[in-house]
């Protein structure tokens, strides 16, 4: 009996680290900044570990049944937590209650369990050999489930099936317990049969894990979805698929980390490396830090300002662990300021200061709300933050598959004054994509360095990249103003007649 | 002045009719905080029993002066101005200029309290086209067309129909419609197109803005003797769609449908629009979060020492030497007489008529104009219920079949992404009875029905906005603006007469043309400044 109980011991510690664990791994990938995270998801737990020991003493009678219990409970409350969680991270302001409450109430249990179990052992050895014994095996449980999660858990069991399983071995030890001490139970037929049952919901929602943690988002994302959480401004989506990472904005693919690189390194490097000077860099949209990484190539970069409206973006790609690697700490830098601001109201306040560079990355022209940033005011007042010799570029949507689309932007430029020079590159993520470089003056473009470590761009892909075939040529490019909005029904019905 | 209130919808009013039981039955936990706000229609009724003060508190001396701050007054001070003039006053009966172009601040957003938009200019109308040009309305030529301020021209999406269920841009019914109907709405605004282009005998066009650039006269015997509904159905104008369309843009413009206003004001609103812009469509408008507020801020900026507020005038005595004005201020509490050698009396026909004293004006003139009243909801609502079917919200927005309006949404015009609640401006005419009554009915009701009739009208185009909305501010014209009737035309040949007779006191109003848009109040205007001009003082004594 006594080795019985000490396997218990070290299977309750296992499967409590596991769900601290889940609750904090969960709360940092939904909600960002882990150390937060994880630091109030321990404190929460041990806390409630400490009440559910104090209340422990309550429990006077029928010890046996009464842990097996708290045993059922554990497994089904810790068992289903994430699941819970992953259903109601869409709820924003109510996700934290209910994180807290599960973590508390997993704790609460967790912490009654040692105590009920030296009181059920204490019969069977000295004090001082219980003790060590119990606490023995409790941290070598720690231990091993603080190896297994990383290693093996999350990568081939994800959060939602980790937990569920630990959910169910914490209900089969109490199944266990409950025939080890039938004799010592009132009735055992009821307790066994309330056992089943929370290993069958707890064995549906194994099965149905997969459902549970994609829901509705599995008919946009083929891939595991990794992160999810909606911002003031947008739903943000990070999806896995083996290893590459993709971002969806309103289900709108931004990136494929596969690929990246290519669209990156042709929005940013055209421009850096031919503008008369690229000390002080604006770049509008593109929160997600990667054209930041390939600017952060260039030494003589002095000051980067971004501006995104999204801070809950940008933060993401700022603390998250695996975003950060991707943009190789980028929206770390110290040349780096963040402004989250909407972008007519930044260019709005900022009359004196002019930049030699602009980048602009913003999501493509699908709704009314983002094409006034695609409009001729916005290029008018663009002007106001530019020098005669500021060098710039704006992502404009695909010249194969939208190309009114795409010559629309750049006649749209044009039209208030500034110089312009479309090009466009292959990014097999996207397809066929398209950039609109502008000046004021139309200058002999400076011939910089290139930085050493670009996989895509050269110089004399360059020369490629300016070409377009004739079945990316538009004839009469329309101007996209805020009294038309005539990209917005253009760029829809582009891609549209894709999608059929 | 405002009158504030918390109303919980249907509360006491309309109990035991099944909407009400529906509503209470789905209703809102939190009563609607509405208030009554504007003028104090208190000043302006208070000179229907003129006054004599006992004695004045002070004697202004002025070679000029206007009474009115609306558009046609402030027009008159911005002319003399240009001019060159700087002896004259402008007095404004209200704390705030701008009369029907004022607006109101909200917490979310500024709204217009009456007008709330500017359609381009017609190229011939060159004092607009100057006054828009000196205010970067007009930003330049290109092509040899105008090219507008395009902060300014309305945003896209401009207006959406709820019709058969989507919203469909454009407010001209076109979803699922039948050829022959298709063939019908286009044939009418073909020939509405032909008659842009119509001239008279001397080459004047036959419509035109103002109204009295155009060669009106020649529809006095015709058209300006029927109503617009007996007009469509002499032409055998019978498509149901045409005919809503016809009679909203007749509510729209003019307060009153199809079957009050003439047949000339119908056919003007369509064939009288001629503007050919570089950046925009002939049918766009300029509009501005505070509507059209923003002309009246325009007007008034160089003559804002001239202006006096808060100046309820009762008496404007026109006498062989000099006119006399006497003026009671509210706060103050405080007579005024001002001396001046000539005034414009840039108020409402049905003022004028209470406080002109002048031989050259007679009392019977000012009798026969028609202003149906309206009244505004300004509604702030946290957002609007999702509409998944068709265009996203518009500036204007309408539901076919109904009586109503629809909705203004007022921010439209800001640039930035749209954060926090909307500002909704309701329309609502009181046409169905005639205008004196109407006005009565106003008047008459209290908030808790102004408010059921302001969301009943939201609800027909979102049912699920009741609980979305915060407050509704209430902006109430008992004479809302002047209705072109028939014998409207008639009306301003008899202007015309009179003003050419006139000595020292000119008119200027939209009244006189018709037609209560901007243009005509700023054309009242430049054509007052000229007349006060003209004539010099000395040869008139003669």
């Amino acid at each position: 009996m006594r080795i019985l109980l000490l396997v218990t011991i070290f299977l309750i510690s296992t499967c409590g680290l596991i769900y601290e664990l889940v609750a904090g791994t969960l709360a940092s990938y939904l909600l960002g900044d882990s150390v937060t995270q994880f630091s109030t998801i321990i404190g929460t737990y041990l806390f409630s570990m400490g009440i559910g020991s104090y209340l422990s003493k309550f429990v006077t009678k029928n010890l046996e049944i009464n842990f097996i219990r708290i045993e059922l409970l554990v497994g089904l409350i810790g068992g289903l937590s994430s699941s819970i969680l992953f259903i109601c991270f869409g709820y924003g302001a109510y996700f934290r209650v209910i994180l807290y409450f599960l973590v508390g109430l997993t704790g609460l249990f967790v912490g009654m369990e040692i105590p009920l179990i030296m009181r059920i052992l204490k019969s069977q050895s000295s004090f001082k050999d219980l003790v060590s014994d119990v606490f023995t095996f409790d941290y070598i449980g720690s231990l091993l489930a603080s190896i297994a999660f990383p290693v093996f858990l999350v990568p081939y069991l994800n959060l939602t099936r980790t937990s569920l399983l630990f959910g169910l071995m914490n209900v089969a030890l109490a199944l266990y317990l409950i025939h080890f001490f039938r004799h010592k139970i009132h009735k055992p037929s009821i307790a066994f049969a309330q056992g089943v049952v929370c290993a069958l919901i707890l064995g549906f929602a194994f099965i149905a894990s997969d459902l549970i943690q994609r829901m509705s988002e599995e008919e946009y994302h083929g891939d595991g979805i990794l992160f999810a959480t909606t911002s003031k401004y947008q739903r943000i989506v990070i999806t896995r698929d083996r290893n590459a990472y993709s971002l969806f904005l309103n289900n709108h693919l931004q990136f494929n980390s596969r690929d990246e690189y290519r669209y990156h390194e042709a929005l940013i490097h055209p421009t850096f490396a031919h503008a008369k000077s690229i000390e002080n860099v604006l770049i509008m949209g593109g929160g997600d830090g990667f054209a930041v990484r390939e600017m952060l190539k260039y030494p003589e970069v002095k000051n980067i300002t971004l501006v995104d409206l999204d801070e809950k973006m940008v933060d993401i790609f700022r603390t998250n662990p695996l975003m950060k690697k991707l943009n190789n700490n980028s929206l770390l830098s110290s040349k780096l300021k963040v402004i989250n601001q909407d972008a007519f109201l930044f260019l709005q306040n900022r009359k004196q200061q002019k930049f030699d560079v602009i980048i602009i990355d913003f999501p493509d022209p699908s709704n009314f709300s983002i094409g006034k940033l695609y409009s001729t005011t916005f290029y008018h007042r663009l002007q106001q933050v530019m020098k005669p010799s500021t060098l710039g570029v704006v992502q404009s949507t695909s010249p194969l598959y939208a190309k009114g689309s795409f010559w629309c932007i750049d006649a749209t430029i044009r039209e208030t004054g500034l110089q312009t020079l479309p090009y466009h590159a292959y990014v097999p993520s996207f397809g066929e994509w398209g950039y609109v470089q502008f000046s004021i003056l139309k200058e002999a473009p400076k011939k910089r360095k290139l930085p050493k470590d670009l996989r895509f761009y050269t110089e004399a892909e360059w020369q490629n990249m300016k070409h377009f075939q004739q079945d990316m040529l538009e004839e009469e490019p329309i101007v996209n103003r805020l009294n038309n909005q005539a990209l917005i029904p253009l760029f829809e019905k582009e891609w549209a007649v894709l999608m059929d | 002045m405002n009158r504030r209130g918390f109303v919980k919808l249907l509360g006491t009013a309309a109990v035991g009719t099944i909407l009400t039981r529906n509503l209470l039955a789905c209703g809102r936990k939190n009563p609607i905080q509405v208030t009554i706000v504007g003028a104090d229609f208190k000043r302006g009724h208070s000179v229907r029993q003129v006054q004599k003060p006992s004695y004045f508190n002070q004697t202004i001396q002025v070679k000029n002066i206007i009474v009115g701050g609306g558009i046609s007054g402030l027009s008159t001070a911005y002319h003399l101005h240009e001019m060159g003039e700087k002896d004259f006053l402008l007095l404004e009966m209200n704390s705030e200029i701008g009369g029907n172009s004022s607006a109101l601040k909200t917490p979310y957003s500024w709204a217009p309290r009456g007008a709330h938009y500017l359609s381009l200019p017609n190229e011939d109308n060159f004092p607009m086209i100057a006054f828009m040009q000196k205010h970067k309305l007009i930003t330049g030529v290109e092509d040899g067309k105008y090219v507008y301020n395009e902060r300014q021209l309305c945003h896209a999406p401009n207006e959406r129909l709820l019709y058969r269920g989507q919203f469909q841009e454009g407010l001209v019914p076109e979803y699922g419609l039948s050829e022959s109907s298709m063939t019908e709405i286009e044939q009418f605004f073909s020939w509405m197109r032909s008659l842009k282009i119509a001239i008279d005998s001397n080459d004047k066009q036959q419509f035109n803005v103002p109204v009295s650039s155009g060669a009106f006269e020649m529809h006095v015997e015709n058209l300006d003797k029927l109503t617009f509904s007996a007009f469509l159905a002499e032409n055998k104008i019978t498509n149901e769609e045409l005919l809503w369309f016809l009679d909203y843009c007749c509510r729209d413009d003019f307060g009153a449908g199809m079957d009050k206003v003439s047949a000339w004001a119908g056919v003007h609103y369509f064939a009288a629009r001629k503007a050919n812009p570089y950046n925009a469509d002939s049918t766009s408008v300029l509009t501005w979060t505070e509507g059209n507020f923003h002309l009246s801020k325009l007007l008034a900026e160089s003559v804002k020492d001239k202006i006096v507020k808060d100046e309820v005038v009762h008496e404007m005595i026109e006498t062989d030497e000099n006119v006399e004005v006497h003026s009671y201020n509210p706060i103050k509490k405080s007579w005024t007489k001002y001396i001046a050698e000539k005034a414009v009396a840039a108020c409402p026909s049905y003022v004028s008529k209470h406080i002109l004293k002048s031989e050259n004006w007679p009392s019977a003139f000012f009798d026969g104009f028609t202003h149906f009243p309206w009244f505004i909801g300004i509604v702030t609502v946290k957002k609007l219920p999702d509409t998944k079917n068709g265009v996203s919200l518009a500036w204007d927005n309408v539901k076919y079949g109904t009586k109503g309006l629809g909705y203004v949404s007022n921010r439209h015009q800001e640039l930035s992404k749209m954060e926090g609640p909307l500002v909704l401006s309701v329309y609502l005419t009181l046409d169905e009875m005639d205008a004196a009554e109407g006005r009565k009915h106003l008047f008459a009701m209290d908030e808790t029905e102004m408010l059921k009739r302001i969301v009943d009208e939201l609800k027909g185009i979102h049912p699920d906005i009741e609980e979305e909305i915060l407050s509704v501010d209430i902006q109430r014209w008992g004479h809302g603006m002047i209705t072109p009737v028939p014998g409207t035309l008639k009306k301003q040949l008899s202007y015309k007469e009179l003003t050419a007779k006139a000595n020292r006191v000119f008119l200027a109003h939209t009244d006189y043309a018709g037609y209560s848009i901007f243009e005509e109040g700023f054309d009242a205007g430049f054509k007052a400044a000229n007349n006060l001009k003209s004539v010099s003082h000395e040869r008139l004594k003669i």
